[in-house]
């Protein structure tokens, strides 16, 4: 008896779930696409992760040391272009 | 001596003709119920069946199809920023602070962490009297914080004065009758849903450790909950082991719609920034979108090369990448529109457990087995 009446309760939750969900208003596929395709399009350029900062000081995760590495390594540029220079001059 | 009789006689006669209406009425209801089964699964029938109907009548095109003629998002510049060492366990969950710098994480030795994570400095410790803190989140504050696990529970610490022990000011809100995977604060400091492995979902107040309302539908272990990101927020979608989503209707308790399409359990669900989509990730190795209005899945996100489950999901600000923490250690960026992978981000040495999108978009903060978390930006 128990089992019958909890039997009952189980397929009355089931069907009560699906008349819900039949009586749920649907759009087709192609619209609801075209609204999400909008809402990410309008939103796109302000998206950091995909398009970058405007510029690195905007991000607040950019490295530390970052001005402090670019000095270095201009430097070591500017150092290895003279050598660059005084070795073609030498072998000349 | 006459009552005596007189009530001896009486209670059987009476018994007997309560028993025969009783009789008679448990056979007419189960005449009836028994009829009702019948008619209630053979009218489920029915409706599954139109409801398939109108779901392939409204499926007119495809996701990708439509998206092909989009330009194709180019260069992910996305770099490991930061690197949050913590002790030997595992992590297990992580959220930001709504002040873009703080990150809550939770570990299998049942330590809860606050990190900085501008310095990379732990801030706060707090020791839970069990292990394997699943869940963790931030209240919209900043000044909560709700964790739990195999503890069966949800306590909430109060951590806005850095100065005093939050263990101090210890709350325990809630109890499931089995782990608890996943908890938010819903819009307020007020209120905690907690999705649990007893299959349910429950809305607790924080003041009173009330039950406000649990959510009753699913057939196996609830893995991950999200909130709606309308004005409104009064929906909220679970993924649970039974491979379904449920999106739920928080005022009545009840499951407004369901969606089914994954092979195995499901890990992790996000809505779209948009609201009117939601994802998932599971253990099939795949992520999906459905989107709510047309009522069906619309996108899968899988590659041949990746095998491995995955844990977690979270949309980028626009809602146009998706990102998936794997078992295989990666983090991949998918295209929500072209279903294409457009990056892979690689640093963690185990299973990536948990991700999150800074409030602001501008960061991404994973937590994994290797007892790190990484923020990418």
């Amino acid at each position: 008896m128990d089992m019958m009446i909890s039997n009952l309760q189980q397929q009355r939750q089931i069907t009560e779930q699906l008349r819900r969900e039949a009586a749920v208003k649907r759009i087709p596929v192609s619209q609801a696409i075209q609204d999400i395709i909008k809402y990410i399009r309008e939103r796109e350029m302000e998206d950091c992760l995909m398009v970058g900062f405007s510029s690195q000081k905007a991000n607040p995760f950019r490295e530390k040391n970052s001005s402090f590495c670019l000095c270095l390594s201009f430097c070591l540029v500017i150092k290895l272009t003279r050598i660059k220079y005084q070795l073609l001059r030498y072998f000349d | 001596m006459k009552d005596c009789k007189s009530y001896s006689v009486a209670p059987p006669l009476a018994d007997i003709a309560l028993r025969n209406i009783w009789n008679l009425d448990m056979a007419l209801d189960v005449n009836t119920r028994s009829e009702t089964v019948e008619l209630l699964s053979r009218e489920a029938d029915c409706l599954k069946h139109k409801l398939e109907e109108e779901r392939k009548k409204l499926n007119d095109v495809t996701l990708a199809n439509v998206a092909e003629r989009l330009e194709e998002v180019t260069f992910l510049n996305i770099k490991p920023r930061r690197l949050l060492k913590g002790n030997q366990a595992k992590m297990l969950c992580c959220d930001w602070s709504p002040d873009k710098r703080h990150i809550v994480s939770s570990s299998q030795d049942g330590k809860l962490l606050i990190w900085d994570a501008f310095t990379s400095a732990k801030e706060q410790t707090v020791t839970m009297p069990t292990t394997w803190v699943m869940a963790c989140a931030y209240s919209p504050s900043g000044n909560l914080v709700a964790c739990g696990g195999l503890d069966n529970k949800v306590t909430v610490f109060n951590i806005s004065n850095p100065e005093e022990d939050p263990s101090a000011k210890k709350k325990t809100v809630g109890t499931h009758t089995n782990f608890m995977s996943c908890c938010l604060f819903p819009n307020s400091d007020q209120q905690i849903l907690t999705g649990s492995g007893d299959a349910t979902a429950a809305l607790w107040d924080v003041e009173s450790g009330q039950m406000l309302q649990s959510f009753h539908g699913h057939t196996g272990d609830i893995m991950s909950i999200d909130l709606s990101p309308s004005e409104i927020g009064n929906t909220f979608i679970s993924g649970s082991c039974d491979k379904m989503l449920l999106l739920w209707d928080m005022r009545t308790g009840q499951s407004v719609q369901s969606f089914e399409g994954h092979l195995s359990d499901i890990n992790s669900v996000k809505y779209h920034p948009s609201g009117d989509a939601v994802a998932s990730g599971s253990d099939d190795s795949t992520c999906r979108m459905y989107d709510l209005r047309a009522d069906k899945e619309v996108a899968v996100y899988s590659k041949e090369s990746i095998l491995f489950g995955v844990n977690s999901i979270d949309f980028s600000v626009s809602g146009r990448i998706l990102f998936g923490g794997y078992t295989d250690y990666t983090i991949n960026a998918w295209d929500s529109l072209k279903c294409e992978r457009v990056s892979l981000l690689y640093g963690h040495e185990n299973r990536v457990t948990s991700i999150k999108l800074s409030p602001d978009g501008t960061a991404l903060a994973s937590a994994s087995w290797d007892a790190s978390l990484r923020v990418w930006a």
